[in-house]
């Protein structure tokens, strides 16, 4: 019981982290149109930022969150303006391959600006952990704050996002656009400025999905690995689904977090100790299979 | 009347006739293969090369223009998004690699099997492009690359899970090919063979076929083409020519193990194809000589430079790392249809020489 | 010229531009032409802390060799090296390199490649020391030129399993943490039979550390609230050990913690911080406050780097450890030399010749190999972190 109760608060703290960065994506597709890759490395580099901020003497930790945030958001704004701005209406395949090329100079510079070995998170949120004793258990059930704060500050993030889409105006620009860009245009919104916005938001939610799981687990180049993970979200939620993404993110969190809690030992000689890398895709793949656009997803209609 | 470069003629695709210079083509691209490890010893005597390494890069850049080529029959020909490459490359080195140390079967028989179960795995993961196209194929591609790289990872009883498959090396008639220049032959033979199946491939119906399924696939079912078949056919093909160069890994480097078959790999060919030209055979071959010779090449720079710039060589993998994103965005940027199309560009540009405008 | 294959030109091109150095300049040839040795070390992969560390101190050694003196008579020494980021087809291509250029013996690095290299190791007949110290390596009849300069990691962790009885009788929990490559997996079936053959009243899970944090956590928390381990043996190098030691912490500790020899050094106290108080070590190699500021080995490593201006408190035992395992490839090499032209058969011949070889303090004893042991180190002293440092808690054990 006990074993159960800190495995789904930790799944839910990693799908919260998920869903964070999933947004991001998300905001990204339904905006611009573009499949993001680099999506894992925009959360590393967001940790890594949020590291050397919070590493200024002097400089008190909300202050360095919103440093680093701006920061991030510049990034974001630079990836749309220098680089994506020539690919308007180019093919899937040449968006996926120069977001991955992306995806490799943020790796590189990380690495050649902070090295390799990774450090730690310099403290910032408060809290220690929370303890439950008793219940019949022989175990206390330990919740570390930073599993708590990665819950609590995704779930308001999340919040924020939606409050934005739907009752600010810039939120309302961004879904037109997403909706028919022609027509934005015609209304006045100035479409490279949603774009610029939509690449900042991403940043940011990345930025935010990256303190948290540093928290957990240092910063350091493996964390873009979150990356890939964002397909199953997306898969599951719908790539134009908000809602869709935080049903997506707790789903695969909770499922990776159950996965490595629980599974041990080998199944036909296949050791399912790394299970919880690959259930997340197997799971893709089945929705695939029975609902090609995601849980849900629109269907897409081609017209000739 | 079209400008030079537009005319239907002039697609690679799609290019009949001018046979007599496409034979010169032929032939001095088959002399230039055959007298390379020539040049590399000339360059290396003279002290300007490091042959043996060279030679080594030539081999690997070989083996990947079967893998290349065979991957933009895929998403270059039939637009079919496949992330999935470095997954079909680990089910061939391992097929491979395992009848030779498991079954004793003859390493050439092994390759044959390699390739059949290659393409065999290839249409199984290739059946979602029956009801998914481009993102949400690249998605189900990326998911089969996870799923093929967990079970190498994982089956500890049958690829020895993340240690590593020792393949001895293998004898071809009286030779032990145990040195560059032996495997360069064979590699290069191979890589040729593809080259040249994978063009004929192109120009016969079924190459229509793809590209009519990648441009129009709608139209293509309307005019009888049955769209399902020749996507299946073409992850067939595609994981057959993979296949093969995996099979050639296992045996050319003798070490199996699952780091040559991460999703980075993925990625290097799909950057492969693209730099060098989408449907593009061409293309292929320059994209994989491209793509492997410049990490080669930043690596020998940073010794050379190792006194005034210590970080390349002190940071290599970083340095390259960043040198492949930056090519590729530099790439998508300024010449999007890869290097077959700069081809094409200097072709054109010569052709009212000495009459240039 | 008007169809001139471009293909050719960009080739042809790219070929001769790209000038590299071939064989590398070397220093005045004073005895006869430098020697080659080729070295693989781990910059920017998995074990970087380890490595990086590592690297300096066997690059600072054959710089300070080569200026004193030199091996076989003066000569000098080329260190051929390559950062292979822990991949073993990277080792491979490198391994080639250094064939290539002639080396005549290699310090190689992880369990993975050097299992991997195997067969090419003994067609090459180039002596091979690594960084693993992985049991199986350490058998001549199947690694007849590898040679182990430390205690093999089975060895190690039956030392660990001794220990645990010792404090604990009854039954114990042990969770065995292990990166996730053949360096992780290198003790477990010794292990295990270990348990069987000598009744050992032990629970042994193994857990096979996920790259993915949170995933991590929750092998801990399974490991915790689960299997009820009390022990949780790491084998994994300092950024491993700190992640676990943290997983621990933060779910309220109440494991105790064994360190098999990479972490059992001060870069471990540097990355876990606060979290390794406690730690209990098995170490072949000593660090350096075990093995005293006035230990006769530290003297020349901790000079030189404290004149690269490395911090001694972090780096300074791994740094001697590979100044030392540096110097024993240099005796080898002189003693190959003292019988005609140092080859890969003669030094392997020397380095089996070796017995005794002193350490100076730094490590569990002296570094003897013979024709049928291929295992430098017996034993392990235990050690355990107290205020923030190592100290001996036991003398020398042995599995």
């Amino acid at each position: 019981m006990s074993t159960l109760t800190q495995l789904t608060v930790l799944g839910l703290a990693n799908g919260a982290v998920l869903a964070l960065v999933a947004l991001g994506f998300v905001v990204i597709y339904k905006a611009t149109g573009v499949v993001n890759f680099a999506q894992g490395e925009l959360l590393m580099v967001g940790a890594y930022l949020v590291a050397a901020f919070l590493g200024v003497p002097g400089l008190h930790w909300v202050l360095a969150l919103v440093l680093a945030a701006l920061a991030a958001a510049t990034l974001g704004i630079a990836i749309q303006v220098l680089v994506l701005r020539w690919l308007v209406g180019r093919g899937a395949v040449s968006v996926i391959m120069i977001t991955i090329g992306l995806a490799a100079c943020l790796r590189s510079a990380v690495q050649l600006i902070w090295g390799t070995v990774g450090q730690d998170m310099p403290a910032n949120l408060p809290g220690t952990a929370v303890q439950f004793r008793g219940l019949g258990l022989p175990n206390a059930i330990v919740l570390p704050s930073t599993q708590l704060w990665a819950v609590v500050l995704a779930a308001a993030a999340l919040v924020a996002f939606a409050v934005f889409f739907q009752c600010s105006r810039q939120g309302l620009a961004m879904r037109v656009v997403a909706e028919d860009q022609q027509v934005a245009m015609l209304m006045g919104i100035s479409v490279r400025w949603v774009f610029a916005l939509a690449w900042a938001l991403a940043a940011v939610s990345a930025l935010v999905g990256g303190l948290l799981v540093a928290n957990i687990s240092g910063v350091s180049i493996d964390l873009a690995d979150f990356g890939l993970l964002v397909f199953p979200v997306v898969i599951l939620g719908g790539l134009e689904s908000i809602p869709g993404t935080v049903v997506g993110g707790v789903v695969v969190g909770l499922l990776s977090a159950y996965a490595s809690g629980y599974l041990q030992g080998q199944v036909l000689g296949l050791s399912l100790g790394a299970a919880h890398d690959v259930l997340p895709f197997v799971v893709l793949v089945l929705i695939l299979l029975v609902k090609p656009y995601g849980l849900f997803g629109q269907a897409q209609i081609k017209r000739m | 009347m079209l400008a030079p470069g537009h005319r239907v003629s002039d697609r690679p695709e799609t290019a009949v006739g001018r046979r007599p210079l496409v034979y010169l083509r032929m032939g001095l691209a088959v002399a230039l293969v055959a007298a390379a490890p020539l040049i590399l010893h000339t360059l290396g005597f003279l002290g300007l090369v490091r042959e043996a390494f060279w030679l080594t890069v030539l081999c690997q850049i070989g083996i990947a223009v079967i893998g290349a080529v065979g991957l933009n029959l895929l998403t270059g020909a039939s637009g079919q998004i496949s992330l999935g490459q470095g997954g079909f490359l680990a089910v061939g080195a391992y097929t491979s690699a395992l009848l030779v140390t498991r079954f004793g079967v003859p390493w050439p028989v092994s390759m044959v099997g390699a390739i059949l179960l290659t393409s065999a795995v290839g249409t199984f993961f290739g059946l979602p492009s029956l009801r998914l196209s481009g993102l949400y194929l690249a998605i189900a591609t990326v998911a089969s690359q996870a799923i093929i790289l967990y079970l190498v990872k994982n089956w500890d009883a049958v690829t020895h899970g993340v240690g590593s498959v020792v393949v001895p090396r293998p004898w071809l008639l009286a030779i032990r090919l145990d040195n560059d220049l032996a495997w360069y032959w064979v590699i290069a033979s191979a890589a040729a063979l593809a080259v040249v199946t994978a063009t004929n491939l192109m120009r016969t119906g079924i190459g229509r076929a793809w590209i009519a399924v990648r441009d129009q696939e709608v139209a293509a079912a309307a005019v009888g083409v049955r769209v399902g078949a020749y996507k299946l056919l073409a992850f067939a093909v595609s994981s057959a020519y993979v296949g093969l160069a995996g099979a050639l890994t296992a045996q050319y480097t003798g070490i199996v193990t699952w780091e040559r078959f991460t999703f980075d790999v993925s990625v290097l060919y799909l950057a492969m194809i693209i730099i060098g030209g989408l449907g593009s055979v061409s293309g292929s071959v320059y994209g994989a000589t491209f793509m492997i010779a410049l990490p080669a090449w930043i690596q020998q720079l940073g010794q050379s430079v190792e006194d005034t710039f210590p970080v390349i060589t002190a940071k290599l993998p970083a340095v390259q790392l960043g040198v492949f994103g930056l090519v590729i965005v530099v790439f998508l940027i300024f010449e999007p249809r890869g290097l077959a199309r700069t081809r094409q560009r200097i072709n054109v540009s010569f052709r009212p020489w000495p009459f240039r405008a | 010229m008007r169809r001139l294959s471009a293909v050719g030109l960009l080739t042809l091109a790219m070929a001769v531009w790209s000038c590299g150095n071939s064989g590398g300049g070397g220093g005045a040839a004073l005895a006869g032409p430098p020697l080659t040795v080729g070295a693989l070390f781990d910059l920017s992969g998995a074990t970087a802390d380890v490595g990086t560390p590592f690297a300096s101190g066997v690059r600072d050694y054959w710089n300070w060799k080569n200026k004193h003196g030199g091996v076989a008579g003066g000569r000098q020494v080329i260190l051929e090296w390559h950062d292979y980021a822990y991949q073993v087809p990277q080792a491979e291509q490198f391994y080639s390199q250094f064939v290539a250029d002639k080396a005549v013996a290699i310090q190689g690095y992880g369990t993975a490649d050097t299992n991997a290299l195997r067969d090419k190791i003994v067609a090459d007949k180039v002596p091979y020391t690594s960084l693993s110290y992985d049991a199986a390596l350490t058998d001549p009849t199947k690694f007849p030129y590898n040679f182990v300069p430390g205690t093999s990691y089975s060895d190690q962790l039956e030392i660990a399993l001794n220990w645990i009885v010792a404090q604990s009788p009854g039954h114990n929990e042990v969770a065995f943490f292990h990166s996730n490559s053949p360096f992780g997996t290198s003790p477990v079936a010794d292990g295990r039979k270990y348990i069987t053959d000598k009744h050992l009243d032990i629970g042994f899970s193994t857990y096979a550390m996920a790259s993915d944090p949170t995933a991590l956590t929750a092998q801990v928390t399974q490991a915790k609230q689960t299997q009820n381990a009390k022990y949780v043996i790491i084998q994994n190098i300092p950024k491993g050990g700190a992640a676990v030691a943290k997983n621990v912490a933060s779910l309220g500790g109440g494991m105790k913690l064994i360190c098999l020899n990479w972490c059992t050094n001060e870069v471990y106290i540097k990355t876990a911080g606060d979290m390794s108080e406690g730690t209990v070590g098995i170490a072949p190699w000593l660090p350096v406050n075990v093995a005293g500021r006035d230990a006769p080995a530290l003297k020349d490593p901790i000079a030189s780097l404290r004149a690269r201006g490395g911090d001694v408190t972090v780096e300074g035992g791994l740094y001697s450890q590979a100044w030392l395992q540096s110097s024993l490839v240099a005796h080898a090499i002189d003693q190959a030399a003292s019988s005609g032209q140092p080859t890969g058969e003669s030094i392997r011949a020397a380095f089996e010749k070796i017995s005794n070889f002193d350490t100076g303090g730094i490590a569990v004893g002296n570094i003897s190999f013979s024709a049928t042991n291929h295992q430098g180190l017996q034993g392990a002293v235990i050690c355990v972190v107290k205020d923030g440092k190592w100290i001996k808690l036991e003398g020398k054990q042995l599995p």
